[in-house]
């Protein structure tokens, strides 16, 4: 076929106005969120001293970590998803969840003596930590996978990779209501671990699913 | 400057083309491969590759920016994210034939409104990309651009309802599309 000739058929599918990338996106992490909420709620309970545990800085850590990696991630994703490429620079802002994190294990290293850092960091449950949260960021990796797909990701293994921070974000978020360890030095460990995990999945399937 | 005026025009013609202006799409397209096809021969000069496939990343640019042109905001200028995916088309093309990408393919592609297409040399037919079409797809897409049919006259010729050979059109774009990387896996 000749190029002008291409150009003819090209022109000619003008039918279907398609949803601009940045809106798919969000959209895409919304369903993510409420897919999520739904699973969690049929598997898991929320803890009985959910309201008391609202007041303590420990508790609010585990949201102020997992809320900031969810919006870093999400900023970061629209840019990802289009075909320029994302400056180094605005992929280090995803350094903030774990230095927010990181202040938290300071203040905690201070607070606690040296013989509890330990116990405290392996905690109660850590399993169940480094199961449910993969598991529930299943349902919004996937979505979140699908919506990159209508883009053009210049980096698509990158874009996959923080497609699985958005969805360790939402399944961190909500499972910090079940999850009786508050230290932050349970989370440096297995949360970290739990969201390296999803975020190298979500890599992988950036690598195989996003090329265009 | 000529590549301010450009790229008003482009981005004005590229927002007309969302609203469905199939005229000011089609020069659009005509002025963009102008300015891609030189740009993309620098870039196979620059890497060491034959130039035989030049028209191909060209085609393969036009196609991906139509159907990922969800990706280009509208209120920014259309150059750099064309520019965008003639990289990414241009190094994909490179990578395929085992090229190590050495070259500062960037230097080669900023340039991508300065020189006008002047030879017509190589605006040969790229034969890999219609080939992969079968059915309905394939009718549609050579009666709209090998006959040049408008969807209407298409639509009366095959027997079809004008919506299913809109259908039939956008989907045979997408499997030209996706053609490069089937052979990339083969």
């Amino acid at each position: 076929m000749k190029t002008d000739d291409l150009i003819k058929a090209i022109a000619a599918d003008t039918g279907m106005p398609r949803a601009p990338i940045g809106w798919v996106v969000w959209t895409g992490a919304l369903i993510g969120i409420v897919a999520t909420a739904a699973l969690f709620f049929y598997l898991l309970p929320t803890r009985p001293d959910l309201e008391a545990a609202m007041t303590d800085w420990h508790f609010l850590m585990k949201w102020a970590f997992s809320f900031t990696l969810l919006g870093t991630a999400m900023a970061l994703i629209v840019s990802l998803a289009r075909p320029y490429r994302t400056s180094t620079s605005k992929v280090l802002l995803l350094l903030a969840a774990p230095l927010v994190l990181a202040i938290g294990v300071a203040a905690e290293l201070i607070a606690l003596p040296p013989s509890f850092w330990m116990p405290t960091m392996i905690g109660t449950n850590a399993v169940s930590c480094i199961l449910y949260v993969p598991l529930l960021s299943g349902l919004p990796l996937a979505v979140m996978i699908l919506a990159l797909r209508k883009g053009a990701p210049a980096r698509p293994a990158l874009a996959g990779a923080v497609a699985g921070l958005v969805a360790a974000g939402i399944a961190a978020s909500f499972y910090a209501t079940h999850c009786q360890n508050d230290s932050p030095l349970f989370l440096a460990a297995w949360y970290i671990l739990a969201t390296a995990v999803v975020a190298g999945v979500g890599a992988l399937l950036g690598a195989l699913l996003l090329r265009w | 400057m000529a590549q301010g005026k450009n790229e008003e025009e482009w981005a004005a013609l590229m927002r007309a083309a969302i609203a469905g202006d199939s005229a000011a799409y089609q020069t659009l397209l005509q002025s963009l491969s102008t300015v891609l096809r030189p740009a993309v021969r620098r870039g196979f000069t620059q890497a060491g590759a034959s130039l035989g496939d030049v028209e191909d990343v060209v085609q393969e640019t036009l196609l991906a920016l139509h159907l990922k042109r969800n990706t280009w905001d509208p209120s920014q200028p259309l150059g750099p994210w064309v520019r965008a995916i003639a990289r990414h088309k241009l190094i994909d093309a490179l990578r395929r034939r085992g090229r190590r990408i050495q070259v500062p393919i960037d230097s080669v592609l900023d340039t991508l409104s300065v020189e006008e297409d002047s030879s017509g040399v190589d605006r040969q037919d790229a034969e890999r990309l219609v080939n992969g079409l079968q059915g309905r797809q394939r009718d549609v897409v050579r009666a709209v651009s090998l006959q040049g049919e408008s969807i209407r006259e298409v639509a009366e010729r095959l027997k079809m309802k004008e919506v299913a050979v809109r259908v039939a059109l956008h989907r045979g774009l997408k499997t030209l599309g996706a053609q490069h990387r089937k052979d990339q896996d083969e």
